[in-house]
């Protein structure tokens, strides 16, 4: 199988996909030394995210080893991960007084 | 590795450029015409013609007053031509006093004293003549590269960008920043998110408060304004694979590299320390590059990965696709294809020294994609409640 994902940082639960990806295709790639082997759930545009494992709702979507926010729903291994199942924390509510910035 | 020098104008106050402009910059939207027209009939000449420079808030008023002299002041300006109607708020006089301190002739026209259009537009090609004649006498020399202040942009960001084009420009920022030079970061909108990976790096508690207090002046302002999820990209972006405003983020502070935040200044503010500097400017790109140049930038470097073809009338601007498509599709207007990182075709640091070493050339006067194609969009942030979303 040829290179069709990045994964950019070891605490990262989505990798960004290097082509069309099609339904069921079969994806592997090594994750903090251990082998994930698994099919798309779903068809992943060039440039699009894939879940590399089970994101439960409501906890952090990582990329770059950061938050790039949370889950609506429970997304599974495979599937698509875009702004149907994730939503931003950023720029929603006004800052409460104090709140840090720090995740 | 590379020389360290670049071929470059010593202008009358020592500052250094990297073009040779003679520059017709109306201080109001009503002059526009009149600093066109000038450029049709002496197309050697740029001229920068905007919506602005009238019933402004005084906050906004200064600001304008400010940047459209730092615009002026901007060392690729050899000579300059202003062009008041005679009654705008943004006063002439102000920005032609901003614009002396350089020591570079500043020539002065006022549509309502000359008499009307055909006048001014006479006396302006008259002007325009002998600007040129005098910026012809100026020649190239070779300079230090930490005279070099490089802004950078990113514009139609995509998925990739903050795996390939934003992390190479941000080699290519820290060889600069070792170099002695000054490289800007910008876009305060796209700090959303990564703001804590900056102001860990800020030189001191200082300048550390004032980039958070910035990001959440910024974050504020937006929740003010109801921002939902989907305002706070592009369609463009969210077709390219990017999802959340910190997903975004995340890929654009990698321009700025991994050196040190020195500074952070004001919109269109001259940075007074060499190093990474950060700007406060909107996500909105001309109006970014607008503030970077009147900051006393000499070039931009501006990362895409849906492809744009913006430029700007006194910045020489370098285009990087963050993917081969992009590049193949608009080749045009992409200078670098840092996509070649993707397929490892070249590594993140050979791309940055790729990226680089463009920058050099381009200092030195290679044209650049966008200079080629003319283009020179300009516009300006108004400082108020009704722009501060992007």
């Amino acid at each position: 199988m040829g290179h069709i994902l990045i994964l950019d940082h070891a605490r990262d639960n989505v990798g960004v996909v290097l082509k069309d990806v099609e339904l069921g295709e079969r994806i592997t790639i090594l994750k903090n030394d251990e082998e994930l082997d698994f099919k798309a759930s779903d068809r992943i545009p060039s440039g699009h995210k894939i879940a590399l494992m089970d994101i439960p709702k409501d906890k952090p979507v990582m990329k770059y080893g950061y938050s790039i926010g949370s889950a609506t729903q429970d997304i599974w291994q495979g599937q698509f991960v875009h702004a149907h199942n994730v939503t931003s924390m950023r720029g929603k509510e006004l800052l409460k007084e104090g709140s840090d910035h720090d995740e | 590795m590379m020389n360290n020098t670049f071929m470059g104008y010593v202008n009358p106050d020592g500052s250094v450029g990297i073009r040779n402009l003679v520059v017709v910059l109306p201080m109001v939207i009503c002059a526009n015409s009149v600093a066109q027209q000038i450029e049709k009939q002496v197309p050697e000449v740029v001229a920068i013609p905007h919506t602005h420079g009238c019933t402004l808030d005084p906050t906004s008023n200064q600001e304008m007053t400010e940047v459209l002299g730092g615009i002026g002041s901007n060392p690729n300006v050899a000579g300059i031509i202003l062009v008041a109607l005679g009654c705008e708020s943004v006063l002439m006089d102000d920005v032609a006093k901003i614009i002396a301190r350089t020591k570079k002739p500043v020539e002065t026209l006022v549509i309502q004293q000359l008499g009307g259009t055909k006048k001014t537009i006479a006396k302006g090609v008259k002007l325009a003549q002998a600007l040129l004649k005098e910026a012809a006498q100026r020649f190239r020399q070779p300079i230090p590269l930490s005279e070099l202040i490089v802004g950078t942009e990113c514009g139609g960001s995509d998925g990739y960008s903050g795996l390939s084009a934003n992390p190479a420009v941000g080699v290519a920022s820290d060889l600069h920043v070792d170099q002695g030079g000054t490289v800007i970061l910008s876009e305060i909108t796209e700090f959303l998110g990564a703001e804590t990976i900056l102001a860990d790096r800020c030189v001191n508690a200082d300048v550390r408060k004032q980039l958070l207090d910035l990001v959440a002046w910024t974050e504020q302002s937006l929740a003010r304004l109801g921002s939902s999820n989907v305002a706070d990209i592009t369609p463009g972006n969210m077709k390219g694979g990017l999802t959340t405003i910190e997903e975004k983020s995340l890929g654009c502070i990698k321009k700025g590299g991994s050196r040190m935040v020195e500074e952070v200044v004001g919109y269109g503010v001259r940075p007074t320390k060499r190093g990474l500097v950060v700007m406060d400017t909107p996500g909105h790109d001309i109006e970014s590059m607008t503030g970077i140049a009147a900051g006393g930038a000499h070039l931009i470097v501006f990362t895409t990965g849906r492809g744009t073809p913006t430029g700007s009338p006194i910045c020489p601007v370098i285009k990087v696709s963050s993917n081969t498509p992009c590049y193949l599709n608009m080749q045009d207007n992409i200078d670098v294809d840092a996509g070649l990182v993707l397929s490892n075709k070249e590594s993140l640091a050979t791309m940055g020294e790729i990226i680089y070493r463009e920058i050099i050339q381009v200092a030195s006067g290679k044209q650049t994609k966008a200079e080629l194609s003319q283009n020179r969009e300009f516009a300006l942030r108004r400082y108020g409640s009704d722009c501060i979303i992007y």
